[in-house]
């Protein structure tokens, strides 16, 4: 396992990097893409227990933290939708280097759901698979957009029900299905997908704890049936 | 905007299976003490809610402190222990192995902690024990209840509809709770004996806090005021709750009336930001002269970038 930092030096990121076992010799890697706000700090341990069992699963996993947020260099809210794209952008041409792997899977959770696939219906050929956990509906991303969701946070009036939001919802992935690779899962695991929500995409729903949320009861609770479910669905 | 500084991550103590960062001022500036060390709040990562430990550190840094954030074990990025230990030992032995990585890379030799909630007492369990340790930043650590307290608690449950309900509907526990809590505010003798646990953390509490004033470490306490049932209701719960303790005049006491727990509000962190960075700013310069720049002091420190197919990559990286 290694922590440490890159991209350049304009736009420093934090990442932590955990190589497959040796005894696997086909390369595979993922690359895992947080929530945002607190939402992150609620996840990180069910995104730590979702490295681990890739790793063991025999993936080469990177996670890492967008500008202006987690451990990565820029203060909160100087980041923004489009650029935290390009920082996935550039995770992945990390990944590709440290692992040598030629294309990457992604998995992202909420917010890092919304970004994977705009980032991936960009740029198609360097992804092989791809799973979008939970992602944004727009009245989420508004807030979401800021960096900090935070229930009684002040919104970003610039964001709510503008075309960057509506572009990057959930209710847009459908749109962007014929971009998507063959192998894309929808991962539901708050509520069951309303009928047609995401064509002809495929999704699973398994009732699970939202890793992104503070309960006071269960706080800390790995959603470890969703995370089996990942982990099988990529293998 | 913060100011500049540059960061390290490390992974450090027994068998590297500790994850930190270290937030370190620019080489030009010369290094002011103390260090500051800050501990997880719960179970959250280094990062702290709203991020902002991560502010704390880099203000720190750019004004000058090595400021160093780090998971307990078993929490974040650092693997658990698998000595044994009691979730407090460990996390004492995780506070230890912090300064000795920051003693042996940065020469580090005066330190605070900070800790928020459970950091807060983790950093109370263990500042007093070691020698490099000056002071303790306690953000709403653990306060017995008093009289007072359970007199603003029952006001509260009074005035909230549920819970008027769950008298209505006959909710026994709710109202032998209310009952109990009133007695126990008029100043009548417990219906149960306050347990043996509760007594013995209410003693182990008071003597931590004596060590600690006896070892004359600074403290600056910061209560919030906003709701956090079951933990403390007003400005000197601290004080009446360990009437043995001589805490007046030797500790520095602020309460945030309209923050909560977490400082959601941004003005909130602003205000504790500032005030610990003055605090800090506060401590008396020692005799020994500090290191003349950040990266030469902790040249042993340099991250590794992973590398395929060779030897990991050394690098460092500033910023800010």
């Amino acid at each position: 396992m290694t922590a440490f930092h890159f991209g350049s030096r304009q736009r420093r990121l934090f990442g932590y990097y955990e190589p497959a076992p040796a005894n696997f010799s086909k390369v595979r890697a993922v690359l895992l893409c947080h929530p945002m706000g607190n939402e992150q700090v609620f996840a990180y341990r069910s995104m730590r227990q979702l490295a681990a069992r890739l790793v063991r699963a025999g993936f080469h996993v990177l996670r890492f933290d967008y500008f202006g947020t987690g451990d990565s260099y820029g203060d909160t809210g100087e980041g923004d939708l489009a650029s935290w794209c390009g920082d996935i952008e550039t995770a992945i041409e990390e990944l590709k280097e440290i692992s040598g792997a030629a294309k990457v899977d992604l998995a992202g959770l909420r917010l890092g759901a919304n970004l994977s696939a705009r980032v991936t219906a960009h740029r198609p050929k360097e992804i092989s698979k791809l799973i979008l956990w939970e992602p944004l509906a727009a009245n989420e991303l508004a807030v979401a957009g800021l960096g900090c969701p935070a229930p009684r946070a002040d919104r970003n009036p610039r964001l709510i029900g503008s075309d960057i939001v509506e572009d990057f919802a959930r209710g847009a992935i459908l749109s962007k299905a014929a971009l998507l690779p063959p192998s894309t899962l929808v991962l539901l695991t708050a509520r069951p997908p309303s009928p047609a929500e995401f064509g002809s995409l495929a999704v699973e729903y398994v009732a699970d704890a939202s890793a992104w949320i503070e309960e006071r009861l269960d706080t800390g609770t790995i959603p470890a049936a969703a995370l089996q479910r990942m982990v099988d669905w990529l293998q | 905007m913060t100011g500049a500084f540059n960061e390290l991550a490390v992974q450090f103590g027994r068998s590297a299976s500790l994850m930190g960062i270290l937030s370190r001022p620019p080489s030009e500036l010369p290094i002011r003490r103390p260090a500051v060390v800050i501990l997880n709040t719960g179970i959250a990562h280094r990062v702290g809610h709203h991020r902002m430990y991560v502010k704390m550190a880099r203000e720190l840094a750019a004004s000058g402190h090595l400021a160093f954030r780090f998971d307990f074990s078993g929490l974040g990025d650092s693997a658990s222990r698998g000595d044994g230990l009691s979730p407090i030992e460990a996390h004492k032995a995780d506070v230890s192995e912090a300064l000795d990585w920051l003693t042996a890379s940065c020469d580090v030799n005066e330190a605070v902690l900070i800790g928020l909630c459970a950091g807060a007492d983790i950093a109370l369990y263990y500042g007093h024990s070691d020698k490099r340790v000056l002071g303790l930043v306690l953000l709403d650590p653990t306060i017995p209840p008093t009289a007072r307290f359970y007199a603003h608690y029952i006001g509260r449950r009074l005035t909230r509809l549920r819970s008027w309900w769950s008298f209505v509907s006959g909710r026994g526990r709710i109202w032998q709770e209310l009952n109990e809590r009133a007695r126990l505010a008029l100043g009548a003798a417990p219906t149960q004996p306050v347990s043996a646990a509760e007594h013995k953390f209410r003693s182990e509490l008071e003597q931590l806090y004596l060590k600690s004033l006896d070892r004359n470490l600074k403290v600056l306490l910061v209560l919030t005021g906003g709701p956090l049932e079951g933990r403390q209701s007003y400005r000197e719960q601290l004080f009446e709750a360990l009437p043995n303790v001589p805490f007046q005049g030797r500790v520095s006491l602020e309460h945030f009336k309209d923050a909560d727990h977490t400082f959601t509000s941004e003005s909130a962190r602003a205000r504790l930001q500032e005030l610990v960075l003055g605090w800090i700013k506060a401590f008396p310069m020692t005799q020994n002269p500090p290191p003349t720049s950040a990266g030469d002091a902790a040249s042993a420190a340099f991250e590794e970038r992973p590398s395929r197919g060779g030897a990991p990559l050394r690098e460092d990286h500033s910023g800010g």
